[in-house]
């Protein structure tokens, strides 16, 4: 029997390009050669990726969105990479409080974990190890 | 003698109908002159009798007559000329009143014993100075009927009033010759007078402007201002029959006598204590005349019968009168009160409606001063609102690069701590072709990072997955990936030779590790940059200030601001679509325009309910800079769009809005020499302002 792939892939979706420069540098140093991570600026870009990783046989392992953001917001985004990847975990980013319907329509795909902006410490990394596991088999 | 009269003027518009009247009233007394001279004889007690009762009316007239004697004696001022005796003769209502001068005979001063009459003589000749008196019934053995004599004397002219009809004639009668002389007659107002006039100066006896004179052996006689009978003036000679005369007076003197009992002097003889007492009591002594002889046919009761009829007629007509006189006076007094309770009753509705009006006034005055201290209170909460929105806008545009602060300040910390010693000890064990191209990749990155794209270009991607192209995909996707994270792409020899290592993974992770300082600094700058970029834009707000402060503003710069820090909520699933060109400067009160540019992209914001495009554009024309607001929302429903602008007119629900939004942008873009409109369908709305734009080159000091 084949080998699994050894990696699997993060995506990042936020409309602000310091946040994905911060996340991907966090993130790629924290989840370690296990992982690949992605950014995308839009839902567009996110689809794209997303058909990329597949294409390369990396299964996603996370996605890790904005919540507002012009265009779509988190819970499509979660939608839409669902569709490819149903039950992906979704680490939903806010800076605001009203976040429980959001909440409540993606936990209906998949787990989900609400990192309240400006994170504090390793708090996304916690999230995305939390829902994504450290990337060994279970 | 001949007696010739003339009548030399008249003058009246009431002579014609005074004059029948007259005629018919001196018919009658013709006759009963004559119906008493043919029972003088045997009724003579009778008539006596009548007399009494005469002169007990008569005493009531003697008060008048008083008056009348005083005003006759205001007019005539005797002044005696030696060839000329005269008498000023006035008739009174059943009376003859004489004036009498200076004469000759027995009783030089008073012609009145011209008359004939001792008794009327001696009665005069009594008479102390301003005296009035009457004489009481005298019975002359010369004269065939009674009289009754009033006088008022006043130095040596004397005012005399005979009573009795019969007196007149005889007083006609003898005149002439007890005087030598004549007498004048005139009228004036009803009563005879004497007048002079104009046309005969020199030998005209001056009466007070009327009277008479003797001219190369003529009398003149006037008869001036007599509404009645008009003005006359006659001639007569004294050599004329005394007949004419006495047809004269029975024309002017004896008709003006019923004339005043029928219509009266004037107003205040028309009353009944005049006419009528007399009357009645005439009336009812004849009628309780036991078997008189005035009530034998064609005798003196059918001529006083017709009297009586005409004086009945006057009373009738009198009392008409009056009834009609005291109806209208009730009529007017029922009016009266009608018109006073209805008066008093407007007055005191129109109190009560003062009243009300008022309270009301005051009520309104405290409800204006509370809607006042409400709508100052309100606009308060709207900038307030406004504040709050805005406060939290700014607080999740501040989230955006704080987060990205904490996460590469956090990762700096890691790196530069506790990964510090593992990095050594990994770049010790690299063989040195190894170190070398990581020292050149590094290099690499660090000369990179300026203008590193902070997300890969796909083409990037592309170019670094083809030289790892005999790596298993997953593997060639991660190594792309983090190359082009650090800004590495195909072109340089560096990635080359990186996609050939062995030690490719490991190279990359180094790399990294070293790099990372630099690049957590670069995150950290750039975010502080935008965070800057946010605090200065709000800063530019003081929204303390209440007062207007107009300055140049550039509506580019202003607006790009505005969205700036309203990002959060445009991006709430919201596109934006912006031309805000630089250079449009506007002279207004920066804060309040930024409040209106809050208030109309909100607006629209909240139209599109989450999802559309927003446009937000500034263009100049015309000397104006218009700057529109659109968005793709279901539109202003047409039957709310008339209302929109009023105060507290709101479509959101309870406790969203205060519905002063556009109420205020509309005033503070007033306040600014601009004006605000709008076109709503569905699917488009647009909110434009326009401001006039500063001459070129005003320098905006606010925002630029």
């Amino acid at each position: 029997m084949e080998r699994e792939p050894s990696i699997r892939a993060v995506i990042c979706v936020d409309d602000e390009a310091v946040i994905l420069m911060a996340l991907g540098m966090e993130l790629r140093k924290g989840l370690g050669p296990g992982f690949v991570v992605e950014t995308a600026s839009t839902l567009a870009d996110a689809l794209a990726v997303a058909g990329e990783l597949a294409a390369d046989g990396i299964p996603l392992a996370c996605l890790v969105t904005d919540w507002i953001m012009p265009g779509a917001r988190g819970e499509e985004v979660a939608e839409r990479l669902r569709a490819v990847s149903p039950g992906l975990p979704v680490v939903l980013m806010t800076g605001h409080d009203e976040t429980s319907e959001a909440t409540g329509l993606i936990s209906r795909g998949g787990p989900v974990r609400v990192v309240r902006k400006p994170w504090h410490g390793r708090g996304i990394l916690e999230a995305v190890l939390g829902l994504a596991g450290n990337g060994l088999p279970e | 003698m001949t007696l010739s009269v003339r009548r030399i003027h008249f003058l009246g518009e009431l002579a014609a109908l005074c004059a029948i009247v007259a005629t018919v009233a001196a018919f009658a007394f013709a006759s009963a002159d004559a119906v008493l001279r043919d029972f003088r004889d045997d009724e003579e007690l009778a008539l006596e009798r009548s007399v009494i009762f005469l002169q007990s009316q008569l005493d009531d007239r003697l008060s008048v007559f008083s008056a009348y004697a005083r005003d006759a004696l205001r007019g005539i001022r005797p002044t005696h000329s030696p060839d000329m005796d005269a008498a000023l003769v006035v008739s009174w209502p059943g009376l003859a009143v004489l004036d009498i001068l200076p004469g000759e005979g027995d009783h030089p001063y008073f012609a009145g014993y011209a008359l004939g009459s001792a008794a009327t003589g001696e009665f005069l000749a009594g008479l102390e100075d301003g005296e009035l008196a009457h004489s009481g019934v005298i019975r002359s053995p010369e004269r065939d009927a009674p009289m009754i004599c009033y006088a008022y004397r006043r130095g040596d002219a004397v005012i005399v009033g005979m009573s009795g009809i019969e007196s007149l004639r005889e007083v006609l009668g003898r005149v002439g010759t007890v005087s030598g002389g004549a007498f004048v007659l005139a009228s004036r107002d009803g009563f005879p007078f004497v007048a002079t006039t104009d046309e005969y100066p020199v030998s005209f006896r001056n009466t007070g402007g009327q009277g008479a004179a003797r001219k190369d052996g003529v009398w003149y006689v006037s008869f001036i201002e007599a509404p009645s009978l008009g003005g006359w003036l006659y001639k007569f000679s004294p050599e004329d029959d005394i007949d004419p005369v006495l047809d004269l007076i029975r024309f002017s003197v004896l008709p003006v006598g019923f004339l005043v009992l029928l219509f009266g002097v004037g107003k205040n003889i028309l009353e009944r204590r005049l006419i009528l007492l007399p009357l009645e009591a005439l009336a009812s002594g004849l009628a309780s005349w036991p078997a008189s002889p005035l009530a034998r046919p064609g005798g003196m009761a059918r001529e006083l019968e017709t009297l009586y009829g005409a004086f009945g007629a006057a009373e009738r007509r009198t009392n008409e009168v009056l009834d009609s006189l005291r109806e209208a006076r009730d009529q007017l007094a029922g009016a009266n009160e009608a018109l006073e309770a209805r008066v008093s009753e407007r007055t005191a509705a129109l109190r009560s409606a003062n009243e009300d009006l008022e309270l009301g006034n005051r009520k309104l005055g405290e409800t204006l001063s509370q809607l006042t201290a409400a709508q100052d209170g309100l606009l308060a909460q709207e900038k307030m609102a406004a504040l709050g929105r805005l406060a939290s806008g700014v607080a999740h545009e501040l989230n955006t690069p704080l987060g990205a602060i904490m996460s590469a300040t956090a990762r700096f910390a890691d790196e530069a701590g506790l990964g510090s010693g593992q990095v050594v000890t990994r770049l010790r064990a690299l063989e040195e072709a190894e170190a070398g191209l990581l020292a050149r990749v590094v290099d690499l990155i660090v000369l990179n990072a300026a203008s590193a794209e902070c997300s890969p270009d796909k083409a990037v991607l592309d170019g670094l997955r083809k030289l790892l192209a005999d790596r298993p995909p997953h593997e060639a996707r991660k190594l792309a990936s983090e190359m082009a994270a650090m800004g590495l792409d195909a072109s340089v020899p560096e990635a080359l030779e990186l996609a050939g290592s062995r030690s490719a993974a490991e190279l990359l992770s180094l790399a990294e590790s070293v790099t990372s300082s630099m690049r957590a600094l670069r995150i950290v700058r750039l975010a502080a940059s935008n965070a800057a970029r946010v605090v200065d834009a709000l800063r530019s707000y003081s929204w303390e200030g209440a007062g207007d402060r107009p300055q140049p503003v550039d509506l580019g710069v202003q607006l790009s601001d505005v969205l700036l820090i309203m990002n959060d909520r445009i991006k709430r699933g919201c596109s934006l679509e912006r031309d805000l060109p630089r250079g449009l400067v506007v002279m207004a009160d920066p804060d309040r325009l930024a409040q209106v540019w809050i208030n109309l992209v909100n607006n629209a914001l909240q139209a599109m309910a989450g999802s559309g495009t927003l446009g937000v554009r500034v263009a100049a024309a015309d000397g104006e800079a218009t700057v529109t607001v659109s968005d793709d929302g279901p539109g202003i429903p047409a039957d709310l769009q008339p209302r929109i602008f009023e105060p507290f007119f709101t479509t959101k629900p309870k406790g969203e809005g205060t519905g002063l939004g556009l109420d205020i942008c509309r005033r503070l873009v007033t306040a600014a020499g601009g004006r605000i409109g709008f076109e709503s369908r569905p699917g488009r709305t647009v909110f434009s302002v326009s401001l006039p734009l500063c001459p070129p080159g005003t320098e905006d000091r606010h925002g630029a």
